[in-house]
């Protein structure tokens, strides 16, 4: 009997990354519970490999692939004129963003008197006239050529979806909106059983980022040279149809969580009632960290640890250490992390390092073992564009060193305190405004002139990394929640 | 068909009255070229017999022609739109090299199963040697120039394939009258025979003029047999549709049999040779309206659609193609309505001038109905075979041999007065089929169109291929990741 089935979409146990490594610790951590993994990915890939060593308590795996459509015939009878007319009316409640026949809708194609499958359902004439009167209604002009492929290719994946098979559970627990929320939503209507949410990034919002760079969507050229001020209507209904999935899965979810509040607001603008949500951020196993020794060096040593592309904005931080340079020449600044993904921005941050003359004092040392580097090290800087809840924050902090960082994402809440009783253990670092050398350059130089600053600032940060974001207790909220419903 | 279009439109952009004129004689050439000669060839040839050898030969000999078409026709008619559509298919990929293989290829298997129809069938008979092989060289020719039909209509020098037919008419003509002198019955058929060999030798000579010869073989058109295994059915169908009430009448009491095996009713294949000919120029004006206007039309819609024309401009151009559609099938109707009705108002003089019997005149008058609505029959399998619905010509010729065949028999049943009934109704409700079905599938053209799209698997890169590339967040991976490209 499986506990907690995981509805995962494109993440552990085949993709590495921050999500995988999170749900590989969850696991991992609660050994007595048994999960069950539901795994959507877009295609079958044999070729594909395991990126994490599978804990035992895992006693179930299946993948559902989004694009290997199942054109089995499961229907089981022709829909008739009311099973239309379900579907026209749940289509044009969904636009009022409501979803109250979904369970009626879910019958036509999961009860023992369904009516439609892949095939059927993309053979019906009525499906037909529906989306021409849909398209007529809406006195649409674009081509329809490419409205109909948007359809098909919309509701394939997503009927693929409604029409999965997945395990009994006590639990159901997806750790994404999109297709795997929406899968867990039917799951947990059909089982009546919990459905917990976890969005570590928001899924609508990172959609939303492709899509509107998306050079696969046709859109007619424009006749003019002014650029778009707004989606074209194929555009519009991607992120549309994202939207909804969210949507669907944040009214379904009994619980929702999420990793700071910055996240929180989004959910609820994109309709997560704010009750249901609470925040469990990520945490960092504590104790390798927490004996990591000073070593302080003559001059001030600053970092920046990350990945030299552009969404963490370097040359922000070159800009600003060459203000901070004027004062303080001898302060020592360093890029940690590799620069090979990006090549052609490392090559214009080296060029402006160049063109700035600080190539004494600034150095791009690549992929470095952290723990080395860390104990020498002042203070580190984040100039990142969009940022989650960055796990170097946690590190620099928990290693007693104060952190420069702009703000985004989680960084205020992280470095000032998120509740009352959080922010009373005070400052960690300073806050910067974002693209902003001259705000970076100036926090620098603040703590730079202030040692005690830099202490008691870096003692706020341990104190409130084990505090807050000691991953073991983390973890153990999540049991807890999972206990109570198993 | 594919090239025919081509050739004709050319010719009719020269608009002049001559070229249209030469266009009117290519399609009634291309349309119904062996079927007018032949019947123009009995008629002279049986004139210029007379008296020369007895009326028992003569029959034997108009006999063994109708024999040899109908075989020539049934045997070949499998192959026909299998062929067509496998040329159309070569033709629009540029492939013109395999034009002469395949016909060689076709050429090999044709030959070899009529051989062995007319050793079984010939061995019946009691004829003698030599009109045995005459007969069955009569047989090869005539299928040779039914498979070369099938090629030429994409050939350039159309005035070539006319003077062919004509050539090939008149030497049989003259050889016939010249052999028949000397040598008697056998002389006359081997006559027509060799004017025959000479049509056949000069379309060959131009279908490997017009496409070279580089291969001796190109069997590739067998495969379609597995992947449109309606096509050969709706040849046969049709074919044998066309034949099997003259069969069924021949060897019912209403025939007479010539010799063993061969039976014959002059009463009732005369009048139905004739209203055939009735229809020719109807045939030939239909074909150069499909082949021009209609095509145009065709060919405006599935452009808008392509294009990304609004679901508003495709409609309009389906629109236009209906009412060209019904404006075609309005002109044929009083085009071939005057004409026939003309033909029935001077019935008494026409039949009197060609020597008919008043059951022969009977016959004739429901037949002249008959081929009216034959023709509407053909005018619109025609149109199917132009949107690919397979289905529904094998429906409608299945219909037309069935119905041919069922009521033939109860006219047999009923007595002499319902001959020519049981076709004309067979054609009637054929017709009429075809009109309800092509109907209803255009009127929903664009859900054809659209809808019946197959339902295909996107392409990915497999998690194997993909390694080496050092970016793992490149645009392509994050498409393939939640979306797909139409």
């Amino acid at each position: 009997m499986i506990d907690v089935c995981l509805v995962l979409e494109g993440t552990y146990p085949f993709v590495a990354g921050g999500v995988s490594t999170w749900v590989h610790q969850l696991i991992t951590a609660m050994k007595d519970i048994k999960f069950g993994i539901v795994y959507i990915a877009p295609f079958e890939d044999p070729t594909r490999t395991y990126k994490y060593q599978v804990p035992e308590n895992v006693i179930f795996l299946k993948e559902i692939f989004l694009h290997n459509y199942s054109l089995n015939k499961t229907a089981v009878r022709k829909p008739k004129k009311n099973d239309i007319e379900l579907i026209e009316q749940f289509y044009q409640n969904i636009f009022k963003k409501n979803f109250e026949n979904f369970d009626d809708f879910l019958n036509l194609f999961r009860s023992e008197k369904r009516c439609f499958d892949i095939p059927s359902f993309f053979d019906s004439k009525q499906i037909w006239s529906i989306m021409e009167r849909f398209y007529e209604k809406n006195d649409l002009d674009i081509s329809f050529l490419d409205f109909f492929w948007t359809w098909r290719s919309t509701h394939m994946p997503l009927l693929q979806i409604i029409l999965a098979e997945f395990p009994y559970a006590k639990v159901y627990h997806s750790i994404s909106t999109g297709y795997a929320g929406l899968l867990a939503s039917i799951a947990q209507r059909e089982t009546k059983q919990k459905f917990f949410l976890t969005e570590h990034g928001i899924y609508t919002h990172e959609r939303e980022l492709e899509i509107s760079q998306a050079n696969w969507i046709y859109e007619k050229k424009s006749d003019n040279f002014r650029a778009e001020l707004s989606l074209s209507f194929l555009k519009k209904w991607w992120i549309f149809m994202f939207q909804t999935m969210s949507r669907i899965a944040y009214q379904n979810a009994d619980q929702i969580f999420t990793l700071y509040e910055g996240n929180k607001y989004r959910q609820i603008v994109e309709g997560a009632n704010p009750d249901k949500i609470k925040i469990i951020p990520n945490g960092i196993h504590v104790p390798d960290y927490i004996n990591l020794k000073r070593e302080k060096k003559p001059s001030p040593q600053i970092a920046l640890i990350g990945r030299v592309v552009s969404i963490k904005d370097i040359k922000t931080y070159i800009q600003a250490a060459k203000i901070v340079l004027t004062k303080h020449p001898e302060a020592q600044f360093y890029v940690l992390g590799p620069y090979e993904e990006e090549p052609e921005y490392y090559e214009e941050c080296s060029n402006l390092v160049d063109s700035l003359e600080i190539g004494q004092n600034f150095e791009f040392k690549g992929m470095v073992n952290l723990k080395e580097h860390l104990p020498s090290i002042d203070i580190v800087v984040l100039t990142s564009l969009s940022e989650a809840q960055p796990y170097v924050i946690l590190e620099a902090n928990l290693a007693g060193i104060p952190v420069v960082s702009s703000d985004v994402g989680a960084c205020r809440e992280m470095l000032e305190g998120r509740t009352t009783k959080d922010q009373e253990i005070g400052r960690s670092g300073l806050i910067t405004g974002i693209s902003n050398p001259n705000s970076t350059a100036k926090a620098l130089l603040e703590l730079i002139d202030n040692p005690k600053l830099q202490e008691s600032m870096g003692e706020s940060g341990r104190r409130r990394v084990q505090k807050y974001y000691d991953q073991d207790d983390l973890l153990s909220r999540y049991m807890n929640i999972y206990e109570r419903n198993i | 068909m594919a090239g025919i279009a081509f050739r004709l439109q050319k010719l009719l952009d020269e608009d002049d009255y001559s070229s249209l004129i030469k266009a009117y004689l290519f399609s009634g050439v291309i349309s119904s070229g062996p079927f007018l000669i032949v019947i123009i060839i009995l008629g002279s040839i049986r004139l210029l017999s007379k008296g020369l050898i007895g009326l028992h030969q003569s029959n034997l000999l108009m006999s063994l022609i109708v024999y040899v078409y109908a075989f020539s026709m049934i045997g070949v008619s499998p192959f026909i739109y299998i062929a067509t559509r496998y040329l159309a298919d070569r033709y629009f990929l540029k492939q013109l090299s395999s034009f002469t293989p395949s016909y060689l290829s076709l050429l090999y298997i044709v030959f070899a199963l009529q051989s062995i129809l007319a050793l079984l069938f010939l061995n019946y008979t009691t004829l003698s040697f030599r009109t045995e092989w005459i007969t069955y060289s009569l047989l090869l020719v005539t299928s040779g120039i039914w498979i070369a039909m099938i090629f030429i209509s994409a050939a350039r020098n159309y005035m070539w394939i006319v003077i062919s037919f004509f050539l090939g008419a008149f030497l049989s003509v003259l050889f016939a009258w010249l052999l028949g002198q000397s040598i008697g019955f056998d002389g006359y058929l081997l006559g027509f025979c060799l004017g025959q060999f000479v049509c056949f030798l000069m379309l060959t000579y131009q279908i490997f003029k017009e496409f070279g010869y580089e291969s001796s073989y190109d069997f590739g058109f067998i495969s379609y047999f597995k992947s449109h295994p309606a096509l050969a059915f709706v040849g046969l169908f049709y074919f044998t549709g066309i034949w099997i009430d003259k069969i069924i009448i021949w060897f019912s009491k209403f025939g007479d049999q010539i010799t063993q095996g061969i039976h014959i009713s002059f009463d009732y294949d005369t009048p139905m040779f004739l209203a055939y000919l009735t229809v020719v120029p109807a045939m030939a004006f239909f074909l150069v309206r499909m082949e021009t206007s209609f095509v145009q039309r065709y060919h405006g819609y599935y452009s808008s659609v392509r294009q990304r024309g609004s679901l508003f401009d495709i409609k309009e151009k389906q629109k236009a193609m209906m009412a060209n559609l019904s404006q075609s099938f309005q002109e044929y109707a009083i085009f071939q309505g005057i004409l026939t009705g003309a033909i029935i108002l001077f019935l008494y003089p026409i039949t009197q001038f060609l020597n008919l019997n008043i059951s022969q005149i009977g016959i004739l008058r429901i037949s002249l109905l008959g081929s009216f609505l034959l023709m509407g029959f053909v005018m619109l399998l025609n149109i199917t075979f132009y949107f690919d619905f397979q289905k529904d010509s094998l429906i409608t010729c299945a219909v037309f041999f069935l119905t041919n065949l069922v009521f033939t028999l109860i006219s047999i049943q009923i007595g002499f007065e319902a001959l020519g009934f049981g076709y004309t109704i067979s054609c009637f409700v054929t017709t009429a089929l075809s009109f309800w079905l092509l109907n209803r599938k255009l009127k929903n053209l664009n859900y054809w169109t659209f809808m019946k799209q197959p339902l295909f698997i996107p392409q990915f890169k497999f998690e194997a291929e993909s390694q080496g590339s050092n970016d793992p967040n490149s645009e392509d991976d994050l498409k393939s990741h939640h979306l797909q490209d139409s």
